[in-house]
């Protein structure tokens, strides 16, 4: 029979120990404080060696099966792509096509991604009042159709010193180039202060191609940024971490654990300086499904969350950190009452709420514009090796506002790169997923003769600019489907904005150039994808941005510029923070936008220790 | 028929014989004027069951598919995967692997969202679910996506249906069971339900269960031997790819980080996850 | 908005669930602020030095995750690394560098024996923010009534503490000396960090 328990109360509860969370529990357990912080996760500890190093190795379990993950019947999503369209839950993990699994125990998601890193530009702080200066509004209304584009609360400038200590704590490799107080850039890289705390790992002789024809262009190349350890390190916190053996099953589509632990993710960067504080509590396999708030104060008194046999525990706590992945920081929001939901209107200027709004998109695979070509004179192992996000060189010279759009129909653009090592997994899973009518009998099976041992190398590109929110793209609570609990399942309602496929037109020709400048051969352009039609529910929830917006108003963001909430109900709720939504994000062909959320939970950080402090709990000044 | 019950017998026989560390040739009493055929099948039956005992990790035998299920299944996937002068999916035991899924996890749908209602992709507008209407149907989604699956069937009715259903198809558009099919029309039937040729398919869709079929043969194909296909790592061995060899685990001398940024290409032998874990514990 | 109804569907979860344990603080191989800020110091101070150093003791092997406690930093080098190291530490300086000679408290075990261990070296004392610093120039080591080992040299491994990148005494010497010492104990942790640095083997 299933108990209630109330657990003894804490200064700070943490919900999900993820990459935000870790920070959170590190920052706020550091040697001389004493706040009692709880940190609780649906999923288990993971120990590097015992639980990956043996089993690892295995496409079918890891790749499609997605044995370390979160399991699909404990909770899935249902995604649509308009507003008038019922909502198909995801039933299976697949592979490649609509691939994704959400993190599951100490480590979230991270445990299992790329490592790409990077830091998003000034202008990605000031997309919309840039945009409006330099281009004109009735520019970025033709550009971006039910536009609900905002500012960030703050500017890069302001959040330079926190990228700093994120990039630290995790051991990101690169090499920034530039000069340490340009601003703004002149060659399409965000300044920095300082430079990150590992090298990059070797270049592959595609990426140093890349690089000598980007300068040859007029470009300025930088080594990827990656978050799998090049060297031994310590961080700031004292945490050893292992250098990455390059095994090449890492990231890409599979996104493989690490066994060594060289891939930076909470639990082996920050949780483990937390836990060495008697004044940190880890809870393992608890099910976070409410967060209770007061009645007359609205605020959040205590978190909920069923143990393993069903009984349910009250953590109270006085402030809390909603350090959930993606659109589970909103769902628990809905289903708490904390914060104004969105509510979705076909007139753009009727619509109302901030939870679950502007819900974007970091990936753009299958569709939009593709440029491939042949170097004949590369070839090597297709075979994975290497690791998931080094080895490649980038252009920030196609992002941003780093060129002129003047008479162009989309704004930003992408990170533009090539060279990365074949460590992103092997690739028969994604192959097997992949197939089509075509991929049947002996002609068909003979083209997969020796494929892992090429003589030659293909360059494919598909990029396209940033995805912009609308007021059409939210989260909300599906009426349906349910979780294994009772609770509805989030909603995603999802499409392609243009700014996605203008842009891409427009890019893919410029890398065509730099394809031809490497000295590719048959560089192609394949057709443009028309907007609509079936590909457009191949994405899901893996780089999904938004939902959860930082801005300046409290009418429309949930966070304001301490990541603390604002958003009103009949009240503001303002003892919950969070980080790691970022609505409003620029860039880039892949990343899942943790850089730039990655800053932001050091804030919150401090916005917690200040909260803290206050006299009278409130808004933050 | 002669044929059926050999077929029948052969399956039976071997999947006992595989289990005695020697098994002698299959004897089958001789008929008068059928000897000749009879012997015949009898060579090709005792050089089958040689060929099997000769297979590493040899895993005949069968957890979930029906005999007639196994018959078919076995002509599906050397169609989409034939021999050649290279082994295919036969000598890879790509039967085996989908058998071993459709007998666990994966036919279970252990790991899928199961709960109803269940709506079709693709459906036009308006359609009403529960209490709600939506004007716009529901969405188109491409096969092979997470959402693309909406049956009320886990993974194992799904192929029992869908083979019923291709085996029904095979006896109405080509004359007979795809068994006894030439390899061309074979392969066509299977690009007929890619296209969605058939008009009836037991309510599921053709592309659906043309895509599982291509997909787990593939996976059959390339997965680690230890799921029971790829047998002697032949997939791999086809493909160059090199399972968890990094260079020097047959003491090569080759390391990864030389080879990932290598510009001629270097084929190792395969290595699998059980050898791997041999070797691990054998070093600590 | 008031939150939602909790439904009647039963509480329980039927799925499997991973067993996992926390490790215990004392599993975990974190090295502590006041050291990890003394040796980000050190590295920093000693960037230009011309003469070969390397940090050694339990830092070095907290810092390449081996599970030990260490309580001072330990620097080892020549005897004119020593000297170029005072010039660049002076502030920091508590004991000015001289010949030291010394048992050390844990004895040797060789061939079921217990013998005495004593080091020399030509060694210097500082106090970096807090933490004590104890530089020793051309270490030797004599066992029982062996003679006197050569000063100890190295190559050193490279490790970069919060993006300083400072040398330290390769785990692999390390390893060889208490084997040598017969302190299999701290010889296994060493290694056990080792196995945990990479896949089984290669």
């Amino acid at each position: 029979m299933p108990t209630t328990i109330t657990e003894p109360a804490a200064d700070v509860v943490i919900l999900g120990v993820g990459y935000m969370s870790g920070v959170i529990a590190a920052e706020l357990t550091l040697p001389g404080l004493t706040y009692k912080v709880v940190a609780i996760t649906k999923g288990p500890y993971w120990d590097y060696v015992n639980d990956f190093s043996t089993t690892k190795y295995d496409e079918w379990g890891v790749g499609l099966g997605r044995k370390y993950d979160s399991p699909l019947p404990l909770q899935s999503a249902t995604i649509r792509n308009t507003p008038q369209q019922f909502a198909l839950p995801v039933r299976r993990y697949t592979m490649p096509i609509q691939y994704h699994a959400l993190g599951h125990g100490v480590g979230g998601a991270a445990q299992h991604y790329g490592g790409t890193m990077g830091r998003q530009g000034p202008w990605g702080y000031t997309q919309k009042s840039s945009t409006v200066t330099r281009y004109g509004q009735p520019f970025l209304d033709s550009v971006n159709p039910h536009s609900d584009l905002e500012d960030w609360p703050l500017t890069y400038a302001q959040y330079e010193p926190y990228y700093v200590e994120w990039e630290k704590a995790h051991g990101l490799c690169g090499d920034y180039n530039g000069s340490a107080t340009n601003q703004p850039s002149d060659t399409g890289y965000p300044w920095m202060s300082q430079n990150y705390p590992l090298p990059p790992s070797p270049l592959t002789p595609v990426g140093q191609l890349f690089q000598t024809a980007t300068q040859a262009l007029g470009y300025h190349p930088f080594p990827h940024v990656s978050a799998l350890a090049s060297q031994p390190y310590i961080n700031q916190y004292g945490v050893p971490v292992n250098p990455c053996v390059f095994d090449g099953y890492c990231g890409g589509p599979c996104d493989y654990a690490c066994e060594t632990g060289a891939k930076a993710n909470a639990a082996y960067r920050t949780i483990p300086a937390a836990m060495k504080s008697s004044n940190f509590t880890l809870v393992l396999n608890s099910f976070i499904f409410r967060l209770d708030t007061d009645p007359i104060s609205g605020l959040v008194t205590a978190a909920r969350y069923y143990d393993p046999q069903g009984n349910v525990h009250i953590q109270p706590g006085k402030v809390f950190f909603n350090g959930m992945w993606g659109y589970n920081m909103i769902r628990i929001m809905l289903l708490s009452g904390v914060g104004a939901p969105y509510i979705w209107n076909s007139v753009p200027a009727s619509v109302s709420g901030a939870v679950g709004r502007g819900l974007t998109n970091g990936y753009l695979p299958y569709k939009g514009t593709n440029v491939s070509g042949t170097l004949p004179s590369n070839g090597g192992n297709a075979y994975p090796a290497g690791n998931g996000s080094g080895g490649s060189v980038d252009i920030y010279d196609l992002m941003d506002d780093n060129f002129d759009h003047t008479g162009l129909n989309f704004i930003g653009g992408t990170e533009v790169g090539a060279g990365g090592y074949p460590g992103g997994g092997p690739g028969n899973i994604t192959f097997a997923g992949s197939v089509s009518s075509a991929s049947m009998g002996g002609t068909f099976k003979a083209t997969q003769k020796d494929k892992y041992l090429p003589t030659k190398t293909t360059l494919s590109s598909t990029p396209f600019a940033h995805d912009l929110p609308t007021t059409d793209n939210y989260i909300d609570l599906d009426p349906h489907y349910t979780d294994i609990y009772g609770d509805p399942l989030a909603r995603l309602t999802y499409d392609w904005t243009p700014n996605t496929y203008n842009g891409a037109i427009y890019l893919v020709n410029k890398v065509k150039d730099i394809f031809t400048r490497m000295g590719a051969q048959n560089v192609t352009i394949g057709s443009p994808v028309p907007p609509g039609g079936s590909t457009h529910n191949d994405w899901w929830g893996h780089h999904l941005r938004g939902g959860c917006r930082i801005g300046q108003d409290p009418n429309t963001s949930v966070w304001n510029k301490w990541n603390q909430c604002w958003s009103p109900v009949s009240k503001p709720v303002f003892n919950i923070f969070g980080a790691g939504e970022i609505t409003n994000t620029s860039g880039d062909n892949v990343p899942s936008g943790t850089h730039v959320a990655g800053p932001q939970s050091y804030r919150a950080a401090e916005g917690i220790k200040q909260y803290l402090a206050l006299a009278t709990p409130g808004i933050l000044p | 028929m002669v044929d059926q019950t050999r077929r029948e017998f052969l399956k039976l026989g071997l999947a006992a014989a595989a289990s005695a560390v020697t098994a002698s040739a299959i004897e089958i009493p001789l008929f008068g004027s059928q000897n000749s055929s009879i012997q015949t099948q009898l060579n090709s039956a005792n050089t089958q069951l040689a060929n099997l005992k000769n297979r590493v990790n040899t895993v005949v035998g069968f957890v979930s598919l029906s005999v007639t299920e196994q018959s078919l299944l076995e002509k599906i996937v050397e169609t989409i995967i034939p021999t050649d002068a290279d082994p295919g999916a036969k000598e890879a035991g790509v039967i085996y692997f989908i058998d071993r899924q459709l007998g666990g996890d994966y036919g279970q749908s252990a790991n899928m969202f199961m709960d109803g209602p269940f709506v079709p992709p693709a459906q036009t507008g308006p359609i009403t679910v529960g209490t709600q209407t939506y004007s716009a149907g529901s969405p188109k989604v491409r096969v092979g996506a997470g959402t693309n699956y909406q049956y009320p069937l886990n993974l194992r009715e799904f192929w029992r249906v869908g083979l019923i259903a291709l085996q029904a198809y095979a006896n109405s558009a080509y004359g007979g069971n795809f068994e006894t099919l030439s390899s061309a029309n074979q392969l066509l039937l299977l690009q007929d339900l890619w296209g969605n040729k058939p008009t009836s398919f037991s309510k599921i869709l053709p592309s659906d269960f043309a895509y599982e079929l291509t997909f787990m043969t593939w996976a059959g194909f390339l997965m680690d031997p230890i799921y029971g296909g790829n047998q002697n790592m032949v997939g791999w061995t086809y493909t160059g790819f090199n399972g968890v060899n990094f260079g020097n685990f047959y003491g090569e001398g080759k390391d990864q980080k030389t080879l990932m940024v290598a510009t001629t290409p270097t084929r190792l032998k395969p290595a699998s996850l059980a050898q791997y874990q041999q070797q691990a514990s054998g070093s600590s | 908005m008031p939150a939602l109804r909790l439904s009647d569907k039963p509480k329980y979860v039927s799925l499997p669930q991973i067993e996992s344990r926390i490790p215990k603080p004392e599993e975990l191989v974190v090295l502590s602020k006041p050291l990890l800020s003394a040796t980000v110091m050190v590295g920093n101070a000693l960037m230009g030095c011309t003469n070969k150093w390397a940090i050694g003791g339990d830092v070095a092997e907290v810092i390449s995750g081996v599970n030990v406690q260490p309580d001072h930093v330990a620097i080892l080098t020549t005897r004119e690394g020593c000297d170029e190291i005072t010039r660049n530490l002076a502030k920091y300086q508590i004991e000015p560098p001289r010949n030291v000679e010394r048992e050390i408290e844990r004895a040797a075990e060789v061939d079921l024996k217990l013998h005495k261990v004593r080091i020399k070296s030509y060694t210097a004392r500082f106090d970096v923010q807090g933490s004590r610093l104890d530089v020793h120039g051309d270490l030797q080591i004599k066992v029982g009534d062996w003679d006197w080992g050569d000063p100890l040299d190295f190559e050193p491994d490279y490790i970069y503490v919060v993006g300083v990148k400072v040398p330290i005494v390769p785990l692999k010497m390390k390893s060889e000396l208490y084997t040598g010492l017969g302190w299999m104990d701290r010889a296994s942790k060493i290694h056990e960090a080792v196995k945990r640095s990479r896949h089984m083997f290669g």
